[in-house]
């Protein structure tokens, strides 16, 4: 994978993890930039980035208490030891390795001759900035893979992970953070050397609370939710405020976050009818008076089927007033199916107003008849028309404009092929069974995993693990193990122009 | 870091901005301090271009008008322009400019959306990450204030490159960068990271710690054997790397010798701004927010101050992305706050009638106004730095404007249409008498209707500021623009 550094959502969670919550801190770094996979990617350390790691790493450096992180306390008798210490334990950790030793002497002189030395800092002092240093340092900032450490080519001229490598692509791809001590455990001892370790580990964070983190990472990514800030219709919609937003997206994570770690298939991402639901988003569907605490799982809505009829990417595709056919139509397209659309032209004629004797899908249908909107519209506002039940915050109506709803539709696949579907139980159905969803599937977890698109030389890694995924009964958390043991993700080419020893 | 001196109070009993902009230059050795005044560059982008029934002044070359609000056909209910009426004579107004090397480099089909890699390049585009709409392009080579910043920095030892603002945070997209270093790297457009916070800004500029003289120079020697290990870590890893790896460490190497060079050098000498602005974490959120037209203000304070002190001499600043669908005019009045509707699920300020949305339908009767009123309100802001340039004094007696180019481009000439020919640019001061100002220049090719690359100004502007070129971009799009110097 391209050398990247770690994004904010990874940077965050990575400093969460060694010194607690680190929410405040990380909200100082620029945005990420969304790469060409899709899926957020930090963008090129400029000054302001780099003066922004340096005020979080000195925020997070002045508050740590010392003997807590390290398991020492330099300001004791032991100094030099607690050093050591520190070498060994807190700066491995954040490099997700050992440190090399001339790293480990730059640290040291930095500390010792530096800081202490010419400076004259107290002990507690040099320390903090010590932690400031391994902060703002490339072995903590960057995913780094970088061959010399452990080049182990094979005949094709592909370069073996070293087991801490592999530690770390699996913690970021299953957590979205650093790895944990056991998982370091794991690469020191060789037990990532070969598939079946490399599985077991991937099972066991699989199995983990962190790896709710993930879920909504890939799918509030995936789908495009993002709904913060967000407004509608005060009029229409006046129970719409941002903390049935947040309900929204947390249902997306809490949803996949059970199917990953229920045995949950590609059927039930796109029909289960578990809902996860606050009070106020129970109302929303109707399903109110059910008992519940909290966030609880209800089953039996037979109206909300699957991921894509939960309120936050109804929400996400609507406007202000109303659900929107073509914007649902391209997610589905492009984001679940993996199709292409060509950019709409640039000189687009203004466009009429609306006619309130029509319904939503009249409007576009009158749209879609046009030259030359059609091409494209064809293939995604017929996808859209199957979510006519939605409105624009994803509560159900059964009519519209005074008429029963007509959500029935067609989905076209990627080899141009159509399937009529009559109501939205028709479009999820279709979904569940399409191969280029589930091929798609497999393409966006690998996007998810290495920040880049898929190339020729994946080819084979996403079949392995596609194959893998269809024989396990298209079972998702079985996609994920599968695709952790592919060659792609043991082994990586090595970079154009790049030195390996 | 303390910043509890900017406390509500002190910033509201603190003296206005005009008063504070003395640029009382230190006499410390090694601050840069010219002999003479220096040339500055100003470069403003908007997007969703114009109504041009209203926009365009009307008459001859030397002698034109631009009309009141009262003026206008009351459809149209605003004059754009009319916040400039009384700077004219320091102004030229330009039309007939387009971007011919984004409509080369994307099939003709160069929409307003995906026209910032190209507008202050003059180069055919590079492949690159999505900018919108599916368009995969980057910029090729640096914008001209990238160009002429880093040169001019470098000439005369200067603090900053240039001053890269915004008044939003960027997320997710690659549609928020003006201002660029160079092509890509891998997927990364290689653009500066805009400054948001007045506040960072400020102290950036002026040095914001509430520290003593010790205690600061500890924490700037911390801060630099720091940056100093940092620094040699990525020395020492881009020997092994390939070669977008290379330049993604070099990127970053270059950031943390910037951040030194800004320890290094200290603004002492300078009388420091006040900033009428409460300092807020909301600003700084992901999802837009509700300061815009007090974070554009406090920005072109902040820039003034910096160009008055020499801290640098270039500065760019984009209001705020290719489409604006995070800007509602808010502070405009309850219409531009009521729910939209085709156009309004644009960004996270989705639902309302964002800049991007009221563009899209400025054909409509209700529209119509709100376009003309976003315009002038961007307008109204050109005209405040304009104003703020004219008032400071210059180290010659002259003042900053007439020493300085302040260009106003947008991206688009309608705002539906996504046109990006005959585009409506501005540009104001002489650069030291380098342009020719107070005129109108409808048709720079001489025939109406035929639109001439924006490289002419491009090149214009790097040869105004003493960093000679003879042509900017790609040279099939020829060199300076020759009618502005008069």
């Amino acid at each position: 994978m391209p050398l990247r550094q770690l994004n904010r959502t990874e940077y965050q969670n990575a400093l969460s993890d060694l010194f607690g919550d680190a929410r405040n801190v990380a909200q100082l770094l620029p945005g990420d930039v969304a790469g060409t996979s899709g899926f957020a990617t930090a963008g090129l350390a400029s000054d302001v980035t780099v003066q922004a790691l340096q005020q979080a790493a000195e925020q997070l450096a002045k508050a740590a208490n010392l003997p807590a992180l390290f398991a020492c306390d330099p300001a004791g008798a032991a100094e030099a030891a607690c050093l050591q210490t520190v070498l060994d334990g807190f700066a491995s950790r954040a490099y997700r390795r050992p440190l090399s030793a001339a790293e480990r002497t730059e640290f040291y002189e930095l500390y010792t001759t530096k800081l202490r030395g010419e400076l004259a800092l107290s002990a507690d002092a040099a320390a903090r900035v010590l932690i400031e240093a391994i902060l703002q340092s490339p072995g903590f900032l960057y995913h780094w893979e970088l061959g010399p450490i452990s080049p182990d080519r094979d005949a094709t001229g592909v370069i073996k992970l070293s087991a801490y490598e592999v530690a770390s692509r699996l913690s970021f791809l299953l957590w979205s953070s650093i790895p944990d001590l056991e998982l370091l455990q794991a690469a020191s001892t060789g037990q990532l050397g070969n598939p079946e370790g490399v599985q077991i580990q991937a099972r066991r964070l699989l199995a983990s609370p962190k790896a709710r983190e993930t879920m909504r990472n890939f799918h509030l990514q995936w789908l495009e939710v993002a709904l913060a800030g967000t407004n509608k219709s005060a009029e229409k919609y006046p129970n719409y405020d941002a903390s049935l937003a947040v309900a929204m997206e947390d249902e997306i994570t809490a949803f996949t976050d059970d199917l990953f770690r229920g045995g949950g298939k590609v059927k039930d991402l796109f029909q289960s009818q578990k809902l996860f639901v606050t009070p106020a988003l129970a109302r929303l569907y109707g399903v109110e008076g059910m008992p519940f605490e909290g966030s609880v799982q209800r089953m039996g809505d037979a109206t909300r089927p699957g991921l894509l009829t939960r309120a936050g990417f109804l929400s996400a595709t609507s406007n202000a007033y109303e659900g929107d056919p073509t914007k649902r139509g391209v997610v589905v397209r492009k984001r679940v199916l993996c199709g292409s659309l060509t950019p709409p032209p640039a000189n687009i004629p203004p466009l009429p107003p609306p006619e309130p004797s029509l319904t939503v899908r009249e409007r576009h249908a009158m749209h879609m008849a046009l030259e030359p909107c059609k091409t494209c519209h064809e293939l995604t506002d017929p996808i859209g028309f199957g979510f006519s039940n939605f409105d624009a915050i994803g509560a159900y109506h059964a009519q519209e404009a005074g008429r029963p709803v007509d959500a029935s539709g067609k989905l076209t696949d990627l080899d141009g092929k159509s399937t009529d579907f009559a109501d939205l139980n028709g479009l999820m159905t279709a979904l569940s069974d399409s191969q280029d969803a589930r091929a798609c599937l497999t393409r966006q977890w690998l996007r998810f995993g290495f920040a880049r698109e898929e190339s020729r030389a994946d080819d084979h890694s996403l079949e392995g693990a596609y194959q893998a995924f269809a024989a396990s009964g298209y079972e998702l958390s079985e996609l994920l193990v599968a695709f952790a043991t592919t060659r792609s993700f043991l082994y990586r080419a090595p970079a154009v122009d790049e030195v390996t020893q | 870091m303390s910043r509890s001196r900017f406390s509500r109070r002190a910033l509201l009993s603190s003296l206005g901005v005009g008063a504070a902009f003395l640029p009382l230059l230190s006499s410390r050795p090694g601050f840069s301090q010219p002999l003479s005044a220096a040339k500055r560059f100003i470069a403003i982008a908007v997007p969703n271009g114009v109504k041009e029934e209203v926009y365009w002044p009307t008459g001859t070359v030397n002698d034109f008008t631009i009309p009141l609000d009262s003026e206008v056909p009351t459809a149209h209910r605003y004059s754009p322009l009319q916040p400039l009426r009384n700077l004219k004579s320091d102004i030229i107004f330009m039309g007939g400019l387009e971007l011919r090397n984004g409509r080369d480099s994307n099939g003709g089909g160069l929409g307003g959306h995906a026209a910032l890699p190209f507008l202050l390049t003059g180069a055919r585009g590079v492949a690159g990450p999505e900018i919108s709409d599916g368009i995969r392009l980057s910029a090729a080579v640096p914008s001209i204030d990238r160009f002429i910043g880093k040169e001019l920095a470098k000439r005369h030892s200067l603090k900053f490159d240039s001053l890269v603002l915004n008044p939003v945070k960027r997320f997710r997209g690659n549609d928020g960068y003006l201002s660029f270093d160079g092509p890509p790297v891998g997927d990364s457009p290689d653009a500066p990271q805009p400054r948001v916070d007045p506040y960072q800004v400020f102290d950036d500029l002026f040095g914001g710690e509430n520290l003593g003289q010790g205690e600061f120079e500890l924490l700037r020697k911390k801060r630099k054997s720091v940056l100093d290990l940092v620094g040699r870590q990525l020395q020492g890893w881009s020997a092994n790397l390939g070669k977008d790896d290379r330049e993604r460490v070099s990127a970053h190497l270059e950031s943390v010798r910037a951040l030194e060079r800004q320890l290094d050098n200290l603004a002492t000498g300078c009388v420091k701004p006040a900033l009428a602005l409460e300092r807020d974490a909301d600003y700084l959120t992901d999802n837009g927010n509700a300061f815009i037209d007090q974070l554009i203000k406090a920005q072109i304070d902040l820039t003034v101050a910096a160009l008055a002190c020499d801290l640098t001499r270039v500065a760019s600043m984009l209001w705020m992305d290719q489409g604006n669908g995070r800007l509602v005019f808010h502070w405009l009045g309850d219409e531009f706050t009521k729910p939209g509707t085709d156009f309004a699920n644009q960004g996270e300020n989705r639902g309302l009638r964002n800049h991007h949305e009221i563009a899209h339908k400025d054909g409509q009767a209700e529209y119509q106004p709100l376009m003309n009123r976003g315009c002038q309100w961007f307008i109204e802001q050109y005209a405040y730095l304009i104003t703020r340039l004219k008032e400071t004094k210059d180290v010659d007696g002259t003042t900053l404007l007439d020493n300085s180019a302040a260009l106003f481009t947008n991206l688009q000439r309608t705002g539906g249409g996504h046109h990006t020919d005959n585009l409506p640019w501005i540009l104001a001061g002489s650069c030291g008498g380098y342009f020719s100002t107070g005129r109108f220049l409808a048709w720079p090719s001489g025939k109406p209707g035929d639109s001439v690359p924006q490289n002419g100004v491009l090149a214009a502007i790097c040869n105004a500021m003493d960093v000679p070129v003879d042509h900017y971009g790609d040279a099939d799009y020829g060199g300076e623009l020759s009618l502005l110097r008069g």
